[in-house]
């Protein structure tokens, strides 16, 4: 069993606290959602998780090893966010080949099938992608590494409703194939409602909720009644 | 196969109760196949442990069972099983709450059984 | 543990620019004139000798190894995107360069025993032909520590562009910009004024002096000593090597 601790993370931006005192724990093979509005910290969260930027306090750790510095912690999770990591110049063919050689393994045949199915060119440039098809390519990628912790930063930013319906089945899917954990940041709640089996809310920087999304429904209903959801909740 | 997913009921017992009521109108037939887990799932991207929980308890119910390596089969008798229970839980909602109105409204039995033959008769 | 999986992506991106710096360098040095004395008609002043002859080959090497050395940010972006800590990227990016010099040093010196001594005979090709080849009696003794000399020449080269660069990439654009215009001019008038003042001191300073010929293993005999610079060099690439892990270390993704 594979855990992943964060536990008294603080960071800030110049005067502004990004994130105060956040402790989580993502246990195996659940599907959390990470909510909150734009500007809540969530990707600067993700960020610190996966050791991409350095929190002022606090740490991350998995199975009690902290990640930081960490090359055998580090390869158990793979970030997928709107900032564009991969060289420009080079084909998605040579990205995904020079992913495999650093996880030494790579689900190829899925990848394919996804490429096929969203109607992907390997052999383009990266650079050349348009926003769904960039999103799309590192949707793939996420899906097809060998991970425990799948981080999505906004999966389906840029990408139409059709592809995005494809996306969530292709993530089940793959879900079904290989049980990890996902952690899944966005602000269209609606769609990810089902999905998630655990609700973190994030509010100015703070964890306003942690909680599996059943418990969070049965609050729902006796606070709001019925036709409402965990955005009403929250929205308090 | 049908969700609502607005009302306020936990998403996993909404799937049992529409595999249930597809068996009972006859939607799937006994000794039918019904979708996989990963296939309802897939369909209307509800977490896969959720999909689980709801027919696990169809399955409790020996509504639906398991061969191994084939998939999740409605079991024989159930839709009799959901005609009972469901007469059952009328009986419970509708039946109890009738007659205890009647009598506080001061209905006999015999009224209250013509008054049910009248709306038989409409 | 992934060090040698970083160590090979790293060296076949990188070698791939090595290579393209030598066909550059060569294009530039021997068909451009050509092609350019084609068109002028002035083919019989092209001598492709003479070029070869004089050409800086080793010199772009010094100054490729520099340039490539300062930029690290692209790398660490992909590195980081898949789980490669800053440690493994620091000793396998060592490693790849640690490599480049064996290969460039070798290109160099080649060229430097098989075509330049033949063609001009003379010998004095670099700093150590010049000073220090004759401390030692046997030729091939000389030539390995011209090797090892001019390797630790290289590799401090590669130190500070590495140093620079990693310096610059904890910083913004803005920031950068500021510092690489700020540096030089700070640097430059600092610089003036220090020698200004030594000048018009009247006190002589001598241990400066002392040190520095020390450091050079100056021999009134004109045939210097290498090893005091030899193990100077040595030491001032682990003080670079150590800042370059520091670093390295606070390497983070920069806000986009």
């Amino acid at each position: 069993m594979s855990v992943l601790e964060v536990s008294h993370i603080s960071k800030s931006f110049g005067s502004k606290n990004v994130l105060q005192d956040v402790s989580l724990t993502f246990e195996e093979n659940k599907i959390y959602g990470l909510l909150g509005r734009n500007g809540a910290g969530k990707s600067t969260l993700l960020n610190i998780i996966t050791n991409r930027i350095f929190p002022d306090t606090g740490e991350v750790k998995i199975d009690s090893e902290n990640v930081n510095d960490n090359d055998a912690k580090l390869g158990l999770m793979f970030l997928m966010s709107e900032v564009n990591l991969y060289p420009n110049g080079s084909t998605l063919n040579q990205i995904i080949a020079d992913t495999e050689l650093i996880y030494g393994s790579f689900d190829y045949a899925f990848a394919k099938k996804l490429a096929q199915k969203f109607e992907l060119d390997l052999t383009s440039k990266f650079g050349k992608l348009s926003t769904g098809y960039n999103s799309i390519f590192k949707l793939i990628l996420a899906l097809s590494v060998p991970v425990k912790f799948v981080l999505l930063d906004e999966p389906v930013l840029g990408l139409d409703a059709n592809h995005r319906e494809m996306f969530y089945s292709e993530l089940i899917q793959s879900y079904t194939d290989h049980p990890r954990t996902f952690i899944i940041s966005t602000h269209l709640i609606e769609e990810v409602a089902n999905l998630i089996s655990d609700v973190i809310v994030l509010d100015e920087g703070r964890t306003m909720l942690d909680q599996p999304v059943e418990e969070v429904l049965a609050k729902t209903h006796s606070v709001v009644g019925p036709e409402t959801d965990v955005t009403a909740y929250t929205k308090g | 196969m049908q969700f609502q997913f607005n009302s306020s009921e936990p998403i996993y017992r909404q799937v049992a109760e529409q595999i249930e009521d597809a068996i009972a109108a006859g939607g799937f037939e006994e000794g039918q196949q019904i979708p996989s887990t990963t296939e309802i799932s897939k369909e209307f991207h509800i977490n896969p442990a959720t999909v689980l929980k709801g027919m696990n308890i169809a399955v409790a119910k020996n509504l639906i069972e398991k061969r191994r390596g084939l998939g999740m089969f409605v079991s024989q008798g159930a839709r009799q099983r959901i005609v009972a229970e469901k007469k059952d839980s009328f009986f419970e909602t509708f039946v109890v709450g009738l007659v205890k109105e009647a009598q506080n409204l001061g209905i006999s039995e015999s009224e209250l059984l013509a008054l049910i033959k009248r709306g038989y008769e409409q | 543990m992934k060090t040698n999986k970083i160590t090979k992506y790293l060296f076949k991106k990188q070698v791939v620019i090595l290579g393209e710096m030598y066909l550059v360098t060569f294009a530039a040095i021997y068909i451009l004139p050509l092609i350019l004395s084609l068109i002028t008609g002035t083919l019989h002043d092209y001598s492709f000798v003479d070029i070869l002859r004089t050409s800086p080959i080793t010199g772009f090497f010094g100054f490729f190894m520099f340039v490539i050395a300062t930029l690290s940010y692209e790398n660490f972006k992909f590195l980081i995107q898949n789980g490669i800590s800053r440690k493994t990227f620091f000793e396998a990016q060592i490693t790849v360069y640690g490599l480049f010099l064996l290969i460039g040093n070798s290109i160099n010196l080649l060229y430097n025993y098989f075509v330049y001594i033949p063609m001009t005979h003379k010998t004095t090709f670099n700093i150590f032909m010049a000073a220090y080849a004759k401390f030692f009696h046997n030729g091939l003794v000389a030539v390995l520590f011209n090797f090892i000399f001019s390797a630790l020449i290289l590799a401090f080269v590669t130190l500070v562009g590495m140093t620079i660069g990693s310096f610059l990439s904890l910083f913004s654009k803005t920031w950068q910009r500021i510092l690489l215009v700020a540096t030089p001019v700070i640097g430059g008038v600092t610089l003036i004024y220090l020698v200004n003042a030594l000048e018009t001191s009247s006190l002589k300073m001598t241990w400066v002096a002392d040190l520095g010929s020390f450091i050079l293993g100056y021999d009134r005999s004109g045939i210097y000593n290498p090893f005091p610079m030899i193990i100077t060099l040595l030491l001032i690439c682990i003080g670079l090597l150590l800042i370059i892990r520091y670093l390295f270390s606070k390497k983070q993704l920069k806000q986009e």
